[in-house]
């Protein structure tokens, strides 16, 4: 065994999902054993972005109508079809990736707010499914994605885990609550050994607006610049780099919570129709970077598998 | 929760004339439990009777110095002060500030009304012991029984209806003697199997659920010591005047399986029951850090794991009163509780601490008014629950409470403010006065029009407020519950009071009254008022010119007093 992670947040849209489920790709790409649970119960949508419709959901585990096998789907086959699709390294290992996903029906969302006898059930199932994946299972590692904001099952994921992800954007609103969290929620979970990191997400760096291209003259003869001209210059590597530091240095300093992780904001990922396991389908992409050097902070984090 | 089930729900709780459940000695149901399993197992007959043992009666405990006797006696009156008994406890080597050391903070405040502590050669301990010649004076003895006696003779101030259908009575009273060896070195051997013979008939006749205790010393061969000694017989005589006795017993660990190398393993186990028939088996048991016992070992797989649920196996990691089957689990939970606070039971259903809650308790006066149709009733508590409901110490408060319909009015515990219920009762006050002015004007409060059309229309109400500690379980529905001397309290205080009457509980009313000086204005000491089991409960009031009642309580000028 090695540990469990989950990726929460504040406010919804910060890129959870993607990351979620672009890390437990590589880890399993990786060799190791990974379980991903949808524990987003409210808005479920692995079973979307897999496109799988499971015979049994982490709902019917929930209330005793499964066993762990049941609920969790093998999705290796899938990761190896992107793989060679995307002209990722397919060296055969014994990584496997298997995933949870939760009911989406209306009917099975309400069942999971009952009452408090039945809450307490459910969280002692739910424990023991963690209990079950590592120990059954053999999972290396469980990754799990939640919901945003303050919810039951959001908390419940990040009570077991061992790595608190905390995605958010650079944002005022996504820092005036990531901070109020860690305040309220974060700070006991890590006072008995949750370690939690902040995932920046969107960050400058990547593409750069217009509002910064600098004005330079344009060239004449004469040396002095054509009235109206303008030539775009774009800010210079190390001015971005050092816009951005500053900015996390002050993120840090906020919420009081390190950064694992900064994502830049790439467009093509956020205008394309699907991102799908963009770390396996397109490797040489600045995210897929990004994401293994993710996964390589996950796995020093949370131990190396002996 | 629906109205009916509510009602019963409330009337089980806290009313004072209902059912009273019996006190049982810790562990009874794993010690008979384990004995039974092992006898079907082998095939073994049983006495049938799997669901009649009560575990009330008198029980032996005997067993070696440090078994855990001591500690299994303060469990046994934890748990009777915590359900709402008298408990009485009689040693020679404590005085009353030692008794009450052995006591959580939170209960200490209980004792006063709810215990008497018995030493018989203190002054303090019985009245007319004067210190005197403290050598064998077996005269000591008789005063004591007396005592013993005395206090359970006294006339209680609600009669205590029987709670079954066959008209069984439920004792409320339990009594520890820690323990009888000091007696026999205290007295001679005769006088106190004398004391304890006529005492055994007392307790029995008011069913009074007993633990005695006893110094054996241990043999490898788990048979008491057989040597020639007095001491050695008298657990075989002291078993003809009790209905069971158990035996405890301690051995240090030479192996690292179950528990640290070199750590003590208690055990305990039910030797002999009168009338019924069983197998002693050893049962394990561990002292958490706060004094509680917990049951169980891994082979029995009576111990689950608060968190998980699942039963332990191994040693259980243990932190407070809980139980885990994992550092992890243990972890997890503390991760709980610093997200939702430590009365845990926020999420529901995982156990709780004793906590002290804050109590306001309404009925509504002249419910049961022959001349009020069922209909008019239902009105009146709708309108009751509806004034209530809207007054802002109720709807606007963050604080956590629960509320607990009684049927013709309702408790509800308020866990983090004293004031609360306080604020409550002069807020409903207000909008009472303005309820009752467009029924009827001219009626001054604590008046009832004597118009039966007049009364019918109004709605009277008397309030007691108290202090105390509960527990808090879920019940069999799932929802919260609470059960203790604290909300007891309330209601007897309520009971005391006539129509819009605030009544407060001493410690209430004395907390109240340190943390604002404009309490100091409106609450008010009327006397002593005796309630049950020979206690006496301070009373006081609260009023001004705009809400309460500023008369005594007619049953406090009636002389009910004691």
């Amino acid at each position: 065994m090695v540990g469990s992670i989950v990726f929460h947040s504040y406010k919804g849209g910060t890129g959870k999902t993607t990351l979620a489920v672009n890390v437990s790709a590589l880890l399993a790409r990786a060799g190791y054993r990974v379980v991903l649970l949808d524990l987003d119960v409210y808005a479920p949508t692995l079973h979307s972005y897999f496109e799988i419709e499971p015979p049994k959901w982490i709902n019917d585990f929930l209330f005793e109508v499964a066993e762990a096998k049941d609920i969790l789907t093998d999705v290796t086959p899938i990761l190896s079809k992107t793989a060679v699709e995307g002209n990722a390294s397919h060296e055969p290992n014994s990584g496997k990736l298997f995933v949870g996903f939760s009911n989406p029906s209306k009917d099975e969302i309400y069942k999971l707010e009952g009452g408090t006898r039945e809450k307490v059930q459910l969280l002692r199932r739910f424990i023991s499914l963690r209990e079950e994946i590592f120990s059954t299972i053999n999972a290396d590692y469980l990754i799990i994605d939640t919901s945003p904001g303050i919810r039951y099952w959001s908390l419940n994921a990040l009570a077991v885990a061992n790595v608190l992800y905390l995605a958010l954007k650079a944002g005022d609103v996504d820092i005036a609550g990531t901070k109020k969290m860690a305040a309220d929620i974060y700070s006991a979970f890590s006072k008995f050994g949750a370690k939690p990191f902040l995932i920046l997400n969107r960050v400058a760096g990547y593409c750069v607006p217009n509002t910064l291209f600098q004005r330079q003259p344009a060239p004449d003869h004469s040396g002095s610049a054509a009235p109206g001209s303008t030539l775009s210059m774009q800010p210079t590597q190390n001015e971005m780099t050092q816009v951005s530091k500053e900015r996390s240095a002050q993120i840090v300093k906020n919420i009081g919570i390190n950064i694992v992780a900064e994502m830049p904001c790439f467009c093509d990922l956020m205008f394309s129709e699907k991102e799908f396991l963009t770390v396996l389908h397109d490797p040489e992409h600045p995210f897929s970077k990004r994401i293994g050097d993710l996964a390589t902070q996950s796995q020093r984090l949370l131990g190396e598998k002996s | 929760m629906d109205e009916s089930s509510a009602l019963d729900h409330g009337n089980d709780l806290v009313n004072s004339k209902m059912i009273k459940r019996p006190v049982k000695i810790p562990g009874i149901q794993t010690l008979i439990g384990e004995s039974r399993e092992d006898d079907k197992a082998a095939g073994g007959r049983t006495d049938g009777n799997e669901g009649s043992f009560l575990g009330t009666g008198l029980f032996l405990l005997i067993g070696p110095t440090g078994s855990g006797k001591s500690v299994y006696c303060r469990q046994f009156m934890t748990d009777a002060l915590v359900s709402g008994s008298f408990c009485m406890f009689l040693s020679c080597r404590m005085n009353n500030r030692q008794f009450e050391m052995l006591f959580p903070q939170e209960l200490r405040q209980t004792l006063a009304h709810s215990t008497r502590f018995i030493n018989p050669f203190s002054g303090s301990g019985i009245s007319g012991l004067q210190g005197g010649d403290m050598s064998r004076d077996n005269t000591r003895l008789a005063l004591a029984l007396d005592e013993i006696k005395k206090i359970l003779s006294a006339k209680p101030a609600t009669p205590i209806v029987a709670g079954q259908s066959n008209g069984t009575q439920i004792p409320t009273y339990c009594l520890v003697i820690d323990s009888l060896t000091e007696l026999f070195l205290m007295f001679d051997e005769g006088a106190v199997l004398k004391f304890v013979t006529e005492l055994s008939l007392v307790l029995q006749q008011f069913e009074v659920t007993t633990v005695f205790t006893m110094v054996v010393s241990q043999r490898a061969d788990d048979k008491p010591s057989n040597s020639s000694s007095t001491f050695s017989s008298l657990p075989d005589i002291l078993s003809s005047v009790v209905d069971g006795t158990l035996e405890m017993k301690w051995e240090e660990k030479t192996d690292g399986e179950g528990g640290k190398k070199g750590s003590l393993v208690r055990s305990i186990r039910l030797l002999s029951i009168r009338g019924q028939y069983h197998q002693p088996k050893w049962v394990p048991f561990v002292i958490t850090n706060t004094g509680k016992l917990i049951f169980g070992d891994s082979s029995s797989q009576a111990l689950n794991c608060t968190m998980c649920g699942k039963a332990i196996k191994g040693t259980p990691v243990m932190d407070s009163d809980f139980a885990f089957d994992s550092l992890q689990c243990a972890e997890t939970y503390k991760k709980f509780v610093g997200v939702y606070g430590s009365s845990i039971s926020e999420i529901g259903g995982l156990p709780s601490q004793v906590v002290n809650v804050n109590f306001f308790f309404v009925d509504i006066v002249g419910l049961s008014n022959p001349a009020l149709s069922v209909k008019k009733q239902i009105e009146k508590i709708e309108i009751l629950n509806r004034l209530i409901g809207s007054c802002e110490a109720y709807a606007k408060t963050k604080e956590k409470k629960i509320v607990l319909p009684t049927g013709d009015g309702m408790a509800i515990g308020f866990f983090s403010s004293v004031e609360s219920p306080l604020i409550l009762s002069r807020q409903l006050h207000s909008k009472l006065r303005d309820f009752n002015r467009n029924r009827k004007e001219g009626i001054e409060p604590g008046e009832l029009d004597s118009s039966s059309e007049n009364e019918t229309e109004k709605l009277g109400m008397r309030i007691g407020l108290g202090s105390g500690p509960v527990f808090i379980v879920s019940d069999i529905t799932g929802n919260q519950n609470i059960w203790g001397p604290g909300i007891i309290l309330a209601r007897r205080v309520m009971d005391v009071g006539d129509n819009m009457h605030i009544l407060l509980s001493g410690n209430m009313a004395e907390m109240l009254t340190s943390l604002r000086d404009e309490y100091k204005t409106i609450i008010k000491p009327i006397g002593k008022y005796q309630i049950k089991h020979g206690q006496t409960i301070d009373i006081y009031s609260a009023y001004s010119s705009d809400f309460g009642n500023s008369n005594p309580p007619a049953k406090m000028l009636a002389g009910l007093s004691k």
